[in-house]
């Protein structure tokens, strides 16, 4: 195997790769100049050693604790609860939430070995236990797993004091009705919300 | 719905072709093993996105090839469509027109068939898991919701079975909840459709097969009628140990039971050959007539040899009991007497080692 189909094999083991783009980029690189090619490797291989997770909520961060934990106009009493780190930056990106977030690192799935011991909840009981949150929201995916990893958090927080929600799901904002499919259209069903009269 | 074309492109035996279908009822005749049914699955395999005779796609690339493509043109109403499939390798990519199908289910909303096949006999005299895929069937042509509610089961149910190998009590549990709801909702909508579908299935059974007393079509949840999620959820945390011995649900939807009764007996084990054949064709045709009310929409019918095993009388009445379709699609054998059922709209084509001869 050549260094070209060795980084072509490599490539195409990124989310969302297939082998032809592999190959596109891999054939862009060979003809980039050398400064790029050397920036991008350093950054690539500086990744473990720059970013760590937050010690506070999960977060990617290269400093400890995270931007978002460290902010002091944050409402510390509400807390979101997302599965994974990317997460936190698309809600964040709304800027209609303004609390601390915590990032469960996965979701329930015993077929995947993914076990509660697995996911980060023994410091999201701490943090409501210490930190006076007042109100736990919970974004995880509306899948089997998400559902089931959400019902986990409120038995968990049973008994805690705090408010529990979860994230509505349902119709796009500016969507058409007759664009939406049916299983959408059923959550929403299930989830409307009341009107005053 | 109907076609008016199809294109086959390294698809199985068939040579490389655009075959005309512009009219309401298609004749493919010829010998066994010429390719007669290899096009009713080519067409039904534009309708679903899979084949009714398997489940691994490699099976329907030509021998040696790594690519195979299918595309169909359709009318549906005042609609045209075109469907393009098309096998490269591992991959599999269906078009509905030109836009690429992200779920199967998609298909359905464009494109019904209902086929008629030897293997249907498995509905009437198989085991419980192939009567259910039956019923499982006829509820998921028209109505997408019960087809994300079974798969919504299926995964919870598959979930909950790891959790039993590692004897996890708490995440079993929070999955018995989820499972009663869901599982509940199932049988709720196979009770429902089960009933709606016994007032077709019974009167027709009787005319086409000429037998005394009524054939009923039993569903028999395996959780009891009417249970509430409660309840559903202390059984399962009953049967928590003989669930983790098992390494298994022992109860749910996933178990459920359709028997065919015959003056309360089941009649599946006292019918002959015949009367089991004829059961699994009236039940295509009650599952036909079964998507036309809800939908109000005439599917596309597929027969496969299925004539041949009916004595004439059976025939007729079979023929003549075979719902409204936009298109049927049929195949015979070269001395069947297949053209007493032709029109003059009907188009015969012979088919030998996989090509269309005229």
């Amino acid at each position: 195997m050549t260094t070209l189909d060795l980084l072509v094999q490599n490539l195409s083991r990124l989310p969302g790769i297939g082998r032809k783009s592999a190959s596109r980029i891999a054939y862009y690189l060979l003809k980039a100049d050398r400064s790029y090619l050397a920036t991008v490797a350093r950054q690539i291989a500086e990744l473990p050693d720059r970013i760590r997770s937050c010690s506070v909520c999960g977060n990617y961060t290269e400093e400890d604790p995270c931007s978002v934990c460290a902010d002091p106009r944050r409402d510390r009493t509400v807390l979101c609860v997302v599965e994974q780190p990317q997460d936190v930056q698309t809600i964040d990106a709304t800027n209609e939430y303004h609390g601390l977030f915590h990032v469960l690192q996965g979701v329930l799935s015993p077929i995947d070995g993914m076990g509660p011991e697995k996911l980060n909840l023994a410091g999201l009981l701490e943090r409501v236990r210490r930190e006076g949150v007042r109100e736990v929201i919970i974004a995880t995916n509306p899948t089997v797993e998400g559902d089931t990893t959400g019902l986990y958090v409120v038995r968990l927080l049973k008994g805690s004091g705090v408010a529990v929600s979860r994230l509505a799901s349902g119709l796009p904002v500016g969507g058409d009705l007759e664009y939406a499919d049916r299983t959408t259209l059923a959550r929403s069903l299930k989830g409307r919300t009341p009107l005053s009269t | 719905m109907s076609f008016r074309t199809l294109r086959t492109f390294h698809y199985r035996n068939l040579a490389d072709a655009e075959i005309e279908l512009s009219a309401p009822e298609i004749f493919f005749v010829g010998e066994n093993g010429q390719g007669k049914t290899n096009l009713l699955e080519a067409i039904y395999f534009l309708c679903f996105g899979a084949s009714f005779r398997t489940r691994a796609d490699s099976l329907l690339l030509r021998h040696g090839e790594r690519e195979m493509s299918l595309q169909g043109a359709y009318v549906a109403g005042a609609e045209r469509g075109e469907i393009l499939a098309k096998i490269d390798g591992a991959a599999k990519e269906i078009r509905l027109n030109g836009k690429v199908v992200r779920d199967r289910k998609e298909l359905l909303a464009a494109s019904p068939c209902i086929v008629f096949s030897h293997d249907d006999l498995l509905f009437v005299s198989g085991s419980p898991e192939e009567r259910r895929r039956f019923l499982n069937q006829t509820m998921s042509l028209h109505d997408p919701l019960f087809i994300d509610l079974l798969r919504r089961y299926h995964r919870l149910l598959k979930l909950r079975n790891a959790a039993l190998r590692e004897r996890r009590r708490d995440l079993v549990e929070l999955y018995d909840g989820e499972l009663a709801e869901s599982g509940l909702s199932i049988q709720e909508r196979r009770e429902r459709a089960s009933g709606e579908f016994n007032e077709i299935f019974r009167p027709l059974f009787r005319s086409i097969s000429g037998l005394d007393g009524e054939l009923d079509l039993r569903y028999a949840p395996s959780w009891r009628r009417g249970a509430r999620p409660e309840e559903i959820r202390s059984l399962l945390g009953s049967r928590y140990e003989t669930d983790c011995e098992l390494g298994t649900t022992s109860s749910g939807p996933h178990r459920d039971r359709l028997h065919f009764s015959l003056a309360g007996r089941d009649f599946s084990k006292s019918a002959s050959t015949g009367q089991l054949r004829l059961m699994s064709l009236i039940l295509r045709i009650c599952q036909a007539s079964y998507f036309s009310k809800a939908t109000g929409r005439k599917p596309l019918l597929l027969l496969d040899d299925v004539l041949l095993e009916l004595d004439p009388v059976r025939r007729e009445r079979f023929i003549g009991a075979l719902p409204a379709s936009d298109q049927v699609v049929y195949t015979f054998l070269p001395d069947e007497r297949y053209a007493a059922f032709r029109s003059s709209s009907t188009i015969v084509y012979r088919v030998e080692k996989g090509a269309i001869i005229g």
